[in-house]
């Protein structure tokens, strides 16, 4: 009787686990990890079992010493292609304004963002935001308690947000078109189908067929700042049939490809020229650690846990690297006293990036990669989800050097991630496959370094 | 060598640790990959025919938390699997003989593929819930249940002869 009612509880506890394998509740979840906090302890007694690949660990650690400084200089060299584009080249654009150069640090929602800025001062509410000649959206605030003469974060609304209006004109023959833009245009589309279109409001002439959008901000009360967005460039007006709705085709990957911006702000010989940003490597925001574990025991799995957790100041998504500017990983949990790091080749493992492609001066923004899995020789299988397209002569493919983009907060943009072969021609919308050689298996570097949490808004 | 069963229990403990170790060095791509055989599942099947009544169930708890240590995988996916290996076993135990060395492998084999594919649904379906649209891939269960088997009936005799567990035995009347 006693071992048949041990036999029922064994099994209730069973089928409980099995529904909170696939249904996480959060405060057991909570419970969970404090009561597994002494796993750290535990796992440190099967540190012996790293010492069982030697000469890899050494060649893995020399490879990361002897590019550190080559790949550092690439991704800064790449950066910096990308704060470039951000100010506008049209003359008509740059004339009586100044730009603040501001770096997308983390994006609460798809519509919005906090941008990382070198200084505050000129930067307020309602100016605008753009990249390069294309418009972005406006500024909602500065991060609370942020002084003006500092590093600071500002919050921006991008002009795909629901409630976002913004006045345009089409200029052409034989008159100019007047409309309001703001909003995603919401028409079903095919579900694989992938691409943000902008709405386009009340056009002033029925006739309207087409042309370039720009920023034409006629509403009274608009004010000053809003006149600082006046002629940046919305996207190309389409419409459905002779008859359908307008929209608008963006030139910005809105979603994932929105890196680099400039604030535009009044002119005042008061404020100062602005320095280049400093690489996230040298601003001393990283944490020194070590792996725990010699490597995770699911063969599906890349990940490793680390000997610190919460209340070391880690994160969720922070990034983690070796001796230089590679990206190893993210950290994929962080409990208390320890925290479990996920590779670049972890399936699920999720980032901004972009390319060097080979034989291009200028840097290409890919957007978000996805990793499905890792191939029999360590190669890492990643899914690229297109908006911009890459234009070329289809059947070829085009070698490139990949690094971190912007926009997820703990990684900093112009880590080296590795080679893949792009395809020369691809369509927005499209999903690919890309095949991404680390030439480094991650588990065989033991010194590591884990950014540190806010560290995009140290002064 | 007999001692208090406390002191058995954790060495059980940290062979489980050691054991999931060597699994995560061997899973490496370079390694045996998809061939690695999970090698605490074969532990607890070696020790799960010679506990007592309910220890097999217990056990089955120890090693899903050497290999939580370890591993990112959820805790709760991991002792779901092994509690329900171990569950199954004392199940079929009750009318086959699976504790000789093919019943056991078998076992093994058919085990090890349940949990794989138990802790890869509930990976995947934690990817889904956080928006990601990836599911696992590259979970090759055949190979990991083949592996598993032959480990089973290769390493089992030699982790049954594992130093200092002796009082986890069932005691004979």
């Amino acid at each position: 009787m006693l071992r048949s009612r041990a036999s029922t509880a064994w099994f209730l506890f069973w089928a409980a686990s099995l529904l909170l394998a696939f249904r996480p509740v959060a405060a057991v979840e909570r419970a969970t990890d404090l009561a597994l906090a002494p796993l750290r302890l535990i796992a440190e007694l099967a540190a012996p079992f790293a010492a069982l690949r030697p000469g890899s660990v050494e060649a893995a650690e020399q490879a990361l010493a002897a590019n550190a400084r080559a790949e550092a200089d690439e991704g800064q060299a790449a950066l910096a292609a990308l704060a470039r584009r951000a100010l506008p080249v049209d003359a008509a654009l740059v004339a009586g304004r100044r730009f603040v150069h501001g770096e997308l640090v983390e994006r609460p929602d798809k519509d919005h963002g906090w941008v990382a800025v070198p200084d505050a001062r000129g930067i307020e509410k309602g100016c605008p935001v753009v990249c390069g000649d294309a418009y972005v959206g406006r500024v909602l605030e500065l991060a609370p308690g942020a002084r003006l003469d500092a590093p600071a974060r500002v919050r921006i609304e991008l002009v795909t947000a629901k409630d976002f209006r913004v006045g345009a004109v089409v200029a052409g023959a034989p008159e100019d078109v007047f409309l309001v833009v703001g909003g995603l245009y919401s028409r079903a589309r095919p579900k694989r189908e992938r691409v943000v279109r902008l709405a386009a409001h009340q056009p002033s002439s029925p006739a309207l067929a087409g042309g370039l959008a720009r920023v034409n901000e006629l509403l009274a009360g608009t004010g000053e700042l809003a006149q600082l967005g006046q002629g940046f460039r919305l996207g190309e007006v389409q419409r459905e049939g002779e008859r359908g709705p307008w929209w608008i085709a963006p030139e910005l990957d809105y979603l994932d490809g929105l890196f680099q911006v400039a604030i535009v702000t009044r002119v005042d010989p008061s404020w100062p020229e602005l320095a280049a940003p400093e690489h996230a490597l040298e601003d001393g925001a990283w944490l020194a650690t070590r792996a725990l574990s010699p490597g995770d025991p699911s063969p599906w799995r890349s990940t490793v846990k680390i000997p610190r957790g919460s209340e070391a100041g880690v994160r969720v998504g922070a990034a983690v690297i070796g001796a230089g500017a590679r990206l190893l990983g993210r950290v994929l949990h962080a409990g208390a006293g320890w925290s479990d790091v996920a590779w670049l080749s972890d399936p699920g493992f999720t980032l901004t990036a972009i390319a060097r492609v080979a034989g291009e001066e200028e840097p290409r923004i890919l957007g978000r990669l996805t990793t499905i899995g890792r191939e029999e020789d360590g190669a890492v299988r990643l899914r690229w989800s297109v908006r911009v397209p890459l234009v070329g002569e289809a059947g070829g493919a085009r070698p490139a050097r990949l690094f971190s983009g912007s926009g997820d907060p703990g990684l900093p943009a112009g880590l080296y991630l590795g080679e893949a072969e792009l395809p020369a021609a691809v369509r927005a919308g499209e999903e690919c496959e890309l095949v991404l050689r680390t030439g480094l298996e991650p588990a065989d570097v033991r010194d590591l370094f884990v950014r540190l949490a806010g560290a995009e808004a140290r002064p | 060598m007999k001692g208090p069963p406390l002191l058995a229990w954790a060495l059980f403990g940290l062979y489980a640790l050691w054991i999931s170790a060597l699994q995560g060095v061997l899973a490496a791509p370079r390694a045996l990959g998809a061939w690695t055989p999970d090698l605490a599942l074969v532990l607890l099947l070696a020790w799960g025919g010679r506990l007592g009544p309910g220890r097999a169930e217990l056990a089955a708890l120890v090693v899903a938390l050497a290999r939580a240590s370890l591993g990112a995988d959820a805790p709760a996916a991991l002792v779901a699997g092994y509690l329900g290996a171990a569950l199954f076993a004392g199940l079929l135990r009750s009318g086959l003989e699976v504790d000789g060395p093919f019943g056991r492998a078998l076992v093994a084999g058919v085990s090890a593929a349940a949990l794989g594919l138990l802790v890869v649904s509930a990976r995947s379906v934690a990817l889904a819930a956080a928006g990601a649209a990836v599911a696992v891939e590259g979970a090759r269960l055949v190979p990991l249940a083949c592996a598993s088997a032959l480990a089973a009936l290769l390493l089992a005799p030699l982790l049954q002869r594992l130093p200092g567990l002796a009082t986890l035995k069932r005691r004979r009347r």
